[in-house]
């Protein structure tokens, strides 16, 4: 309904009643009641603009909201700082008041100049506060002017009680929420802080994680360490020869069980060197201790040689010590490991061997004087049987011969023929007992060698040899020998033995053939004498060598059996070896070699 | 100069059968000679420097020439050997070792003290007999004995 306000109009009345009813009815709500207020009395005034603010005091300084405009276009301007002005200036003044042409105030000239002739402003008043504003601007006319401005009144009262107690209630919820939002700022803030807190927790928790496990590894170090230093520890101690570990000081750090076993002093006794070569040296101490000092400036192990050291029990043990610089101690002493063998048990068994030795070589000594002796013996023998058994060897023969010749009258021929055998059998004897002393003397004689031509000495034992066979044929094949490093008078011994064989074993030969050569090997010559002999069987060549070993019957071939064994003697002790080879009738050649290597001049 | 008086062999051997068979052996190559036989070394010391021969004692006897065995007892033959070449009259006499012994040791010494013959006596008789033939033969006829330096009171 629109239309112009009647002043005193029953139907104003009702109007307002209608109007005041409907404010009530949203009196919970300040912008609803804003805006309907605003839109209706804009209606019934016909004002070109209607604008309903609240008074605001914060902290002394008032202020001004727009609580609703209509037109609701008018809102920005509404909310502009010359509006504000307005609602500043018209705040001072304590009733309502009409705005008209010609302008004389301030507030008129402002309104003016917004297009306004005709304006009302009431303010909203509780008891003595101003509340709020209710501005209708632009108004129509000044002819229901009085009845508009007893409506405004009118309403402004229960408009400002609505107001204030909506704008309370908001403000109230306005507290609150700000309150809520403070609470929240500071719970969120709280929050954050928390996270903060729970990150900086973390972040120390993580430290703390980190450095317990940096504390498990150090723990594990030490540990390692302590396990390191007990296998060191136990390495000394445990250790089975006699270790001892010191200080340039003197002070004995650690000695091992070992030594304290075989020495009988425990570490609490000798707790320096001092006291160690005061127990363990007695007069000695100052020598072995100037041997220790020495040990401090060792840049190497050394081996210090033996020492006699007297144990606890006071018994002499002898022990081999050997010494190592261990680098500094944390106050840079110089510390040393001196480690010992106990070779007393070792020396004692040398000494032992050398006593040994000595009795052995005093028994070699005895046992050579009694060889000696029993050699001299076996001399004297040899030279008795020369004399004595020689002797009436030869006066059987003799006296034989002389009863043969003197008394060949007397005798018959069985008588003669009786003595024949004495005399046969006597030089039989005779020529055994020879060669047996020929043959004991060649293993007792010294053998002088000498480089000798064998070629001269073979012709010379061969002419000698066939001037004892007379009436033999015998012809020498002589081959150029080589020279042999041998003794003489052995070598020619054994030619000679060797050559009057073969003269006698070619006995039954018309013509007695005899050759002897050489041929040179690596490192010995092998000589050979080879004759057309009656030879031998040589399954008994092993029989040949022996001492009275004979292959022929006395009736066959005289001979005692020692000539072979005595060659085999004399080749042997020139390093050389002796050999045969035959067939019955075949001949016989004989081997023997001389070694080639000068070791005698 | 010999006269039929003077000693032309000294024979000295322990052993009668070999003293016997020598001077058999010598008799047949020899028939005319004069042969003094003592039994061992101080009785050849005897004969040649006097009773008890002391040490500075002259030569007594003078004879051709000397044979002798070495297994002597009480003055064994190595010893009178020794002795005999030691004095400057006696080492002139030829000296023969008639031994049975064939060591080195005593040929070697016998000739180092001046032997003048060394002879193994050999079992064998004929060889026996052959050799000490030979030896007499020899020595008294053959061989040219040195001036004496001083003739010996008759």
């Amino acid at each position: 309904m629109k239309g112009h306000v009647p002043n005193n109009d029953p139907t104003v009345t009702a109007m307002t009643m209608d109007l005041l009813g409907k404010v009530l009815s949203r009196a919970d709500d300040p912008r609803k009641l804003g805006e309907y207020l605003t839109e209706e009395i804009r209606e019934l005034t016909g004002a070109r603009c209607v604008i309903f603010t609240q008074s605001l005091e914060t902290h002394g300084t008032k202020s001004h909201r727009v609580v609703a405009v209509n037109p609701i276009r008018r809102l920005e301007w509404a909310e502009s700082d010359a509006i504000h002005q307005l609602y500043a200036e018209i705040h001072q003044l304590p009733t309502s008041q009409i705005w008209r042409m010609p302008a004389t105030s301030q507030t008129a000239k402002r309104l003016q100049k917004e297009g306004f002739e005709l304006s009302l402003t009431v303010p909203l008043m509780i008891g003595e506060n101003r509340v709020g504003l209710m501005l209708a601007l632009g108004l129509p006319d000044a002819e229901h002017l009085d009845a508009v401005t007893n409506l405004l009144n009118t309403l402004s009262t229960v408009t400002a009680l609505v107001l204030r107690n909506a704008f309370f209630s908001e403000n109230q919820n306005q507290i609150i929420e700000t309150r809520t939002s403070e609470l929240r700022l500071a719970n969120n803030a709280l929050r954050a802080n928390d996270a903060h807190i729970r990150t900086l927790l973390e972040k120390s928790e993580r430290a703390q994680q980190a450095l317990l496990s940096l504390l498990e590894d150090q723990k594990a170090m030490v540990t390692a360490l302590r396990e390191s230093e007990e296998r060191l520890r136990r390495a000394v101690i445990n250790s089975p020869f006699p270790v001892m570990i010191h200080t340039e000081d003197g002070q004995v750090l650690m000695i091992s069980d070992a030594w304290s076993e075989i020495s009988g002093y425990t570490h609490a006794e000798i707790p320096t060197t001092a006291d160690w070569t005061e127990k363990a040296y007695g007069q000695r101490k100052q020598v072995v201790q100037a041997d220790i000092d020495r040990l401090y400036g060792l840049t190497k192990r050394e081996r210090e040689g033996e020492y006699a050291i007297h144990t606890k029990e006071g018994i002499l043990r002898i022990w081999d010590f050997m010494s190592a610089p261990l680098g500094k101690l944390s106050d840079n002493r110089r510390m040393v490991i001196s480690m010992a063998m106990d070779v007393t048990e070792r020396r004692a068994a040398e000494s032992e061997i050398h006593r040994l030795n000595a009795e052995l070589e005093q028994r070699v000594v005895d046992r050579t004087a009694k060889l000696e002796a029993s050699n001299k013996e076996l001399e004297a023998f040899s030279y008795s049987i020369s004399h004595d058994l020689r002797s009436p060897l030869r006066a059987i023969n003799g006296f034989a011969h002389i009863l043969r010749k003197d008394c060949s009258a007397i005798l018959n021929d069985e008588g003669q023929r009786h003595l024949e055998v004495i005399c046969s059998e006597s030089k039989r004897m005779g020529q055994l007992v020879d060669d047996l002393l020929a043959f004991s003397r060649m293993n007792r004689e010294p053998l002088h060698t000498i480089e000798i031509n064998l070629t001269a000495l073979t012709q010379s034992v061969f002419n000698e040899c066939l001037s004892h066979a007379p009436g033999r044929q015998v012809q020498l094949k002589l081959l150029p020998l080589p020279t042999a490093h041998a003794d003489p008078p052995m070598i020619r011994q054994a030619l000679v033995n060797l050559i009057s064989n073969a003269i006698k074993y070619t006995r039954p030969k018309a013509l007695a053939e005899i050759e002897v050569g050489a041929r040179q090997e690596t490192d010995e010559t092998v000589f050979y004498v080879k004759d057309n002999g009656v030879g031998f069987d040589p399954k008994y060549t092993d029989k040949l060598f022996g001492v009275f070993q004979r292959l022929h019957s006395e009736n066959e071939f005289e001979g005692t059996g020692v000539g072979l064994a005595l060659v085999q003697r004399i080749i042997h002790r020139h390093g050389g070896r002796i050999w045969a080879e035959s067939n019955v009738d075949e001949g016989a050649t004989f081997f023997f070699t001389i070694p080639t290597t000068k070791n005698h001049s | 100069m010999n006269t039929s008086t003077e000693v032309e062999i000294l024979l000295i051997e322990d052993n009668p059968r070999d003293a016997e068979l020598t001077q058999r052996a010598l008799k047949a190559g020899n028939p005319a000679h004069s042969l003094i036989w003592v039994k061992d070394g101080a009785e050849a010391l005897d004969f040649l420097f006097g009773p008890g021969h002391p040490a500075n004692a002259k030569l007594h006897q003078r004879p051709k020439v000397i044979l002798m065995d070495l297994k002597l007892p009480k003055i064994g033959g190595i010893e009178l050997l020794r002795r005999i070449k030691s004095d400057p009259a006696a080492k002139l006499i030829p000296v023969v070792v008639l031994t049975s012994s064939r060591e080195k040791s005593d040929i070697a010494t016998c000739y180092e003290l001046g032997v003048n013959s060394y002879i193994v006596k050999p079992v064998d008789f004929d060889h026996f007999s052959h050799a000490i033939g030979q030896l007499g033969l020899y020595w008294l006829s053959v061989n040219q004995p040195p001036e004496p330096k001083r003739i010996s009171a008759a």
